[in-house]
């Protein structure tokens, strides 16, 4: 084939590639109301803080910092992305207060149920306290280009927990030049990342940092995803019996040829090198499209349709199994080369499964709780 | 006295939106090799292109910043990281509906993302959008200049890897 006749190929083919692909309702229902946030004796005179609510409860009252005192609402935590493949998930009511305590920006209160999550954000004039050595780096939790989130505590009726130094921070973090009081440099991105998820109290919240300078969008960003994230942490109640499956903390190290971790900071690799997937550390493993590594998987360049067949039983109900007999497919990243999808999704069906991969000869096997 | 500047409206949203989507997805299908990081990187793009609507809409060419927007998302390592990561809990629900590429198509990109991010990217714009090089200088905010140079640098380069690879005759 000649070169001019491939590129044509190729070129027709990927775009013939998304003709299925639904275009998504976009932002149905999302309303942002935006107020400008007087900072007393800040050295930002005038920041444009965005407080993000959407479909308040209760007459739609919008807390106001610049009142100096101190305001709340209910928030009915609907997805604030509406593209269609985001499914709303089950969250309890959030209160949301924001005060502005002289001396900082401000300071934002999640309440929901017994728990309450404090984020203190300093103007730049705090800034001097999270320094970097060089300065092409950002400080960590920097919100905007005049703010530092520099206190977030955890806190339930017992007492106040100190969210920060953590138990499981984004390796990403780890790998800047973090200090013990968990403030630290990035390089200079513009990026929001996880800082950790914490548990107390019977939920869990994902705690996000930001380094940008995107101004007050990102804070609004910010604040309301880190809200949202709030929910149950998952148990196994209702499922006695049923013993889920746990990577353990390093995880399988596959060799050279593949990626040494998963993307997602809070996942390791769970199987041998014969075949691996990605498992939560914490085994709060959420129903997802079946995954598959192998080192003896040659790429789908050379293997379109691998011979991976995948099995879900459910342990604690008398139910047909889901069974997938192959081939899957594949598909391919830049950070997680090539791997195998087989042709089902775990079972979203509430209780106890137990899904079994076999590839070539060597299977793997892991149990998780959808409750 | 002073005539004020006549009152610009923009161009509604909804048709722009329906009609670059796919676009969009399939140029970042090209560049990523991901069906799903490529949805999940067009919608952002499109969140924010609806979000600044008021200014955006205004543009000469809200195509061109779109993709701008989407091509820069997909070049954040961090960024893609996190897309594949949701993407990936994400696909529990809904899979991707891009459809997998022919073999011979597969090796072409593979190869167009081995090359030097900017020429990849010009040939991407190049291949899936047909854009002139006026546009992709536009998107990709270089002179035409440049543009010219990328694709022409872009296509010996991929052609030679191609050959090499005997996919295609020399």
């Amino acid at each position: 084939m000649r070169f001019e006749e491939l590129e044509r190929q190729a070129a027709d083919d990927l775009r013939r590639s998304t003709s299925e692909v639904t275009v998504p309702r976009l932002l149905a229902g999302r309303r942002l109301a935006r107020r400008r946030l007087a900072v007393a004796g800040g050295a930002a005179a005038a920041i444009v803080a965005a407080i993000g609510i959407v479909a308040l409860a209760g007459g739609g009252a919008t807390p106001d910092p610049a009142a100096g005192g101190s305001s709340s609402t209910s928030i009915d935590p609907a997805p604030t992305t509406t593209s269609s493949n985001i499914a709303p998930t089950a969250q309890p009511s959030i209160v949301w207060s924001v005060e502005q305590p002289p001396g900082w920006l401000r300071t934002d209160r999640f309440a929901s149920g017994s728990i309450t999550v404090t984020m203190a954000t300093m103007n730049a004039e705090g800034r001097s306290a999270v320094e970097c050595s060089d300065p092409a780096r950002t400080p960590v939790a920097a919100v905007g280009a005049n703010d530092v989130v520099l206190s977030v505590t955890l806190a339930e009726e017992a007492g106040t927990l100190p969210v920060w130094p953590g138990a499981e921070l984004d390796p990403r973090l780890l790998e800047s030049e973090l200090e013990p009081d968990g403030s630290g440099c990035l390089g200079p991105v513009a990026e929001r990342i996880r800082v950790g998820t914490w548990a107390v109290g019977g939920q869990r919240i994902d705690l996000l940092a930001i380094t940008t300078e995107e101004g007050d969008t990102a804070l609004d960003d910010l604040l309301w995803e880190t809200a949202r994230s709030l929910r149950p942490e998952p148990t196994s109640a209702g499922t006695p019996g049923c013993v889920v499956t746990r990577p353990t903390a390093a995880g399988h190290t596959p060799p050279d040829t593949h990626p040494r971790l998963p993307v997602d900071p809070a996942s390791r690799w769970y199987g041998t090198d014969a075949l691996f997937t990605p498992l939560a550390l914490d085994a709060s493993h959420a129903p997802r499209k079946s995954v598959w590594w192998s080192t003896a998987f040659p790429g789908g360049g050379i293997e379109e349709r691998p011979p991976i067949s995948v099995v879900a039983r459910r342990l604690d109900a008398e139910v047909p199994p889901i069974t997938h007999r192959g081939p899957g497919t594949n598909a391919t990243t830049p950070e997680e080369g090539w791997f195998m999808l087989a042709g089902i999704f775990d079972p979203e069906e509430p209780g106890c499964w137990s899904v079994t991969a076999t590839y070539k000869g060597a299977s793997l096997n892991y149990v998780y709780v959808n409750d | 006295m002073d005539v004020p500047a006549p009152l610009r409206i923009p161009e509604p949203f909804e048709p722009f939106y329906r009609s670059d989507y796919r676009r969009v997805v399939a140029l970042i299908h090209g560049l990523t090799g991901s069906g799903w990081v490529a949805e999940d990187i067009a919608q952002e793009a499109f969140l924010r292109a609806h979000r600044d609507w008021g200014s955006v809409g205004l543009l000469d060419s809200p195509a061109a910043w779109v993709r701008r927007v989407a091509i820069n998302l997909a070049t954040s390592r961090f960024r893609r990281m996190r897309t594949e990561a949701r993407a990936l809990v994400r696909l529990g629900r809904e899979a991707t509906a891009v459809t997998p590429l022919a073999a011979e198509s597969e090796m072409f990109w593979d190869e167009v993302r081995r090359l030097p991010r900017r020429q990849a990217q010009a040939l991407a714009l190049r291949y899936v959008d047909d854009l002139t090089t006026a546009e992709i200088a536009e998107v990709l905010s270089v002179a035409e200049g440049t543009v010219r140079a990328l694709l022409h640098q872009g296509r010996t380069r991929l052609e030679r890897q191609l050959v090499a690879k005997g996919l295609v005759t020399p």
